[in-house]
């Protein structure tokens, strides 16, 4: 018993020093993990947001350049409007689009780039033009499917994460 | 009469909102009555294929520049019914009609080796022999 007790006088003070050490090493540890499952919401939710705008915007240009087609007299026929959204969709194509990289969405883009390159808006034909709207369309609902996809993973991963009361904040207001 | 008018208008609107290219306008016009020749040029590339004769049996004659004439097999394929793809032989491309300034129709056929953007990408023209 006095063995016991002279080894807790001596060796007390570092035991307590070592658990403390633990401790504190735990809590950083902790918080490390926390910053970072933190910043890689953040970067996701980011990217989200800016994949959002790409998709906007060309469903933006799409629209334009459909409804333009769409008229049936050519006199209402803005060629402006058209080619101002010709060369925005071509951009966001060669451009932003890349920055999203969803091979389906890319793919119909593409066809879309082919069809647009070289149409001639003057042409009254019907299959001719509503085939380049129905491809419009296409577009947009793959962009939609593809945002809402990428919506449903964040929401997913969200809930993956240990939740903390910061992320499970954050996942509150996502939703 | 005046109902008469308003169903054939309805009738024509529903032919005008569902009018697209399918597989018949598409054949039509590759083979006419029975066989129709192509002249094809390269736009982005220089092809060996210099005349295509697409016949209603689904064979394709294809002249090259030397006068080499190879008989192949064509057909036609669309998984949305909005982009078709013909494939002759064993090169598959995307179809798309198109016209020029002047409101010539040609038909343009692009080629896609890899699935990108650029890799192994040609686009080549061809215009019908009348």
């Amino acid at each position: 018993m006095e063995k016991f007790e002279k080894f807790v006088a001596s060796f007390g003070p570092l035991i307590g020093i070592l658990l403390t050490a633990v401790g504190l090493m735990i809590s950083v540890s902790n918080f490390s993990k926390d910053q970072k499952s933190k910043s890689a919401l953040e970067f996701k939710r980011d990217f989200w947001s800016k994949q959002s705008d790409i998709y906007l915007k060309t469903s933006q240009a799409i629209g334009t350049i459909c409804a333009e087609i769409n008229k049936n007299d050519m006199e209402d026929f803005n060629s402006e409007n058209y080619l101002k959204s010709k060369a925005t969709f071509e951009s966001l194509y060669w451009g932003e689009m890349n920055f999203v990289q969803d091979s389906i969405v890319i793919a119909d883009m593409k066809s879309f780039d082919q069809y647009i390159k070289d149409f001639n808006p003057m042409i009254p034909n019907i299959d001719y033009r509503q085939t380049l709207i129905r491809l419009g369309n296409k577009i947009i609902i793959t962009c939609r499917n593809s945002y809402m996809k990428s919506f449903d993973n964040l929401q997913v991963e969200t809930k993956n994460e240990e939740v903390s009361p910061v992320l499970s904040e954050k996942t509150t207001l996502v939703q | 009469m005046k109902r008469i008018m308003i169903l054939l208008l309805f009738i024509f609107a529903v032919f005008a909102c569902d009018a697209q290219y399918n597989k018949e306008k598409i054949q039509k016009l590759l083979t006419g009555d029975n066989e129709k020749s192509w002249t094809v040029s390269g736009i982005n590339i220089d092809r060996p294929e210099k005349k295509f004769s697409f016949n209603k049996n689904n064979s394709v004659k294809v002249e090259s520049t030397k006068g080499i004439i190879k008989n192949e097999k064509w057909s036609l394929a669309s998984a949305d019914q909005i982009r078709w793809f013909l494939s002759i032989g064993n090169q598959t491309y995307e179809f798309i009609i198109s016209y020029d300034k002047k409101g010539n129709e040609y038909i343009k056929l692009t080629h896609q080796a890899v699935d990108n953007k650029t890799s192994g990408y040609y686009e080549i023209k061809l215009n019908p022999i009348k």
